[in-house]
C-alpha cells in the first residue's frame, strides 16, 4: 500500500501534466491567474482522494470540488444535514471554550464547521501532516526543472 | 490494604464483637469478593501492594459490577451505612496493620472501594462503561441526599460517595495502600458528580490531542495553555496553505516551458508490460497500469531526481519528463491496482468538470 504521499504525487503530477497539455500559449496575466486557481484546486484535489474518504477534510474537501463543478450555485453549506449539524456544535456549550481560536480553526480546515472540537482537534493533526507533503514534496520537484 | 480487606472478610465476628449491628450478608458477599479479588491479584501478580496500582484496572468496569454492586447497595439499609463503615472501621482500629489508611475516613473507603474494584476487575470493559458508571453514581447521589462530600475529601473515589460521615476526617493524601480504582480519579477538592467526570474525561482527551498537535507544530513548545497553541496551529495551518498557494503560482508561471509527457513516455512501455498485468485490470490509461506493477522497494523520502531510472526506462536526454518519472519510480512502491484506476477515474471526472 504506497503511501499517502506517492499517490498525491502521483495524481498531482497527472494533473498538472493535463493542465500543460490543454493550455493556450498565451501566457496573460488572466491565463496564468487560471493556470495558478487550476493548480491549487489540483493539489488539494489530489491530496483529498490520496487520503481518500476516510476523513472529514478530504471529504468535505473532494465535495466542495465536486459541487463546484457540478452545480455552480449549490454549496454543500446549505444542505440541511450540515445545518442541522451545525446547529448541535453551536449549541452546545462544550464547544466554546477558546471561541474565537476555535472560529478561525473551523474555517481553516475543510469541513471544520460541523465537528465538536475534540474531532476538530483530529482532523487538524491529519491536515497538518497532509498539508506538509503537499506543500514541500511534488511542487519543490517540479519547480526544480 | 489488602490483608486488612482480608482480615475483615475473614473475621466478621469481629465486627459483632464490636457490638455493632453488622449486615451478615452483607458481609459474606464482600467476603466471596474479597476472595476472588485476593485470587485475582494472586494470579496476575501484581506489584507490592504499596505500589501504585496499574493504571490500566482504573479503566475497568461492567454493567454486571454496577449491578453486582448494587444490589450490595441496595440490600442494606441507608442508615445501615454509617455503621457499616464505622463496623470495619473498628476492626482496623484494633488490628492496627500498618497497611491500613491513615485515617478512619480512607479505610472505610478501602473497605467499599476493595469491594467494587473487586468486582471492577472482574471484566475487562471498555470507556463506554463510564458513562453507565456516572449514572450509577447520579442514582446513588440521589439516594443520599448528597452533599459534596469529596470536596474535603482526599483521593475520592466515585464508590465511595456513599460514605458520607467520615468525609471530615480526611487530611493526607495517602495513595499507597488502596485498591485498584476506577479510571478517574478525582482530585483533592473537585466534584465528582457525572457531569463534570464526563466534563474532566473530556477535557483529558482534549489535552492529550492538544499535546500531539504540540509536536507536530514546531515551536508550538514555547507557548503554554490552550489559547496559545491554538494560536499557533491557526498560524501554521495558515502559512501551509499560503506555502500551498505561492507554490502553485510558481509552477503556474513557470510551467509554461515545461513539456511534461509522461503518457507519451509511459506508451513506449506498454507492449513490455502488457504480457504481465492480470487481465482483470481495467486500464484507463497506461500510465496507472505501469505505475501499479512497478514495485520500486521502500520509499525513499527526498526523492533523488538524480537517481538511475529502473531498467525499465529507457534514458532519454532532453526529455524534461524523464526526472519525473524517475521520481515515480523511484518512490513507488507496491500499489493496489485495484483502488488506483477508480480514484483515478472519479479524479479526471473531478479535474475535467473544473477544467471547463
Amino acid at each position: 500500500m504506497p503511501s499517502i504521499k506517492t499517490r498525491f504525487t502521483y495524481r498531482f503530477i497527472r494533473a498538472v501534466q493535463k493542465l500543460n497539455k490543454n493550455r493556450g500559449v498565451s501566457s496573460s496575466m488572466k491565463e496564468t491567474y487560471r493556470r495558478y486557481h487550476m493548480i491549487r484546486v489540483a493539489s488539494y484535489a489530489s491530496m483529498a482522494s490520496a487520503v481518500g474518504s476516510k476523513r472529514a477534510w478530504s471529504q468535505a474537501v473532494l465535495r466542495k470540488i465536486r459541487n463546484h463543478t457540478l452545480h455552480r450555485d449549490l454549496k454543500k453549506k446549505c444542505g440541511i444535514h450540515a445545518l442541522i449539524r451545525r446547529r448541535k456544535v453551536s449549541e452546545n456549550p462544550r464547544n466554546n471554550l477558546n471561541f474565537h481560536q476555535e472560529n478561525d480553526l473551523r474555517k481553516l480546515v475543510p469541513g471544520g464547521e460541523d465537528m465538536d472540537f475534540c474531532r476538530l482537534l483530529n482532523e487538524t493533526a491529519h491536515y497538518i501532516k497532509c498539508l506538509r507533503t503537499q506543500g514541500l514534496h511534488p511542487k519543490t520537484q517540479l519547480l526544480e526543472r | 490494604m489488602l490483608r486488612c480487606a482480608q482480615s475483615t472478610a475473614s473475621s466478621p465476628e469481629k465486627c459483632t464483637v464490636m457490638g455493632m449491628d453488622i449486615d451478615m450478608s452483607v458481609l459474606e458477599r464482600q467476603r466471596a469478593v474479597l476472595q476472588r479479588l485476593y485470587q485475582q491479584q494472586q494470579l496476575q501478580s501484581l506489584q507490592p501492594q504499596e505500589a501504585n496500582m496499574n493504571p490500566l484496572f482504573h479503566q475497568n468496569m461492567s454493567n454486571m459490577l454496577l449491578e453486582k454492586y448494587q444490589q450490595c447497595l441496595d440490600e442494606t439499609n441507608l442508615p445501615s451505612f454509617p455503621m457499616y463503615g464505622r463496623g470495619f472501621a473498628c476492626p482496623e482500629r484494633t488490628s492496627g496493620s500498618h497497611s491500613a489508611v491513615s485515617n478512619n475516613s480512607s479505610m472505610t473507603k478501602h473497605d467499599h472501594q476493595i469491594s467494587s474494584s473487586a468486582l471492577k476487575r472482574d471484566r475487562t470493559v471498555s470507556n463506554t462503561t463510564r458513562k453507565r458508571k456516572a449514572e450509577f453514581d447520579v442514582e446513588e447521589d440521589c439516594k443520599d441526599k448528597g452533599t459534596e462530600r469529596e470536596a474535603g475529601e482526599v483521593q475520592s473515589e466515585i464508590t465511595v460517595k456513599t460514605d458520607r460521615e467520615t468525609s471530615t476526617n480526611n487530611s493526607s493524601k495517602e495513595s499507597v495502600q488502596k485498591p485498584d480504582y476506577i479510571h478517574v480519579r478525582a482530585r483533592r477538592g473537585q466534584a465528582t458528580d457525572s457531569h463534570s467526570l464526563a466534563e474532566r474525561a473530556r477535557r483529558e482527551k482534549i489535552s492529550k490531542k492538544m499535546k500531539y498537535l504540540q509536536d507536530l507544530v514546531p515551536g508550538c513548545n514555547k507557548v503554554t495553555g490552550k489559547a496559545g497553541m491554538l494560536d499557533e496551529i491557526i498560524n501554521y495551518v495558515q502559512s501551509l496553505q499560503k506555502q500551498v498557494e505561492f507554490l502553485s503560482m510558481k509552477l503556474a508561471t513557470l510551467n509554461p516551458r515545461l513539456d511534461f509527457s509522461i503518457d507519451d513516455f509511459f506508451t513506449k512501455e506498454i507492449p513490455a508490460y502488457i504480457a504481465s498485468f492480470p487481465t482483470q485490470l481495467q486500464v484507463p490509461n497506461p500510465s496507472s497500469l505501469q505505475y501499479n506493477q512497478l514495485q520500486q522497494g521502500a520509499l525513499s523520502c527526498g526523492v533523488d531526481i538524480a537517481m538511475n531510472p529502473s531498467q525499465l526506462l529507457p534514458q532519454k536526454e532532453g526529455n524534461s519528463s524523464v526526472p519525473i518519472t524517475e521520481v515515480y519510480h523511484d518512490s513507488s512502491s507496491g500499489h493496489q491496482a485495484q483502488m488506483l484506476p477508480t480514484w483515478d477515474s472519479e479524479w479526471q471526472n473531478l479535474f475535467n468538470g473544473g477544467f471547463h
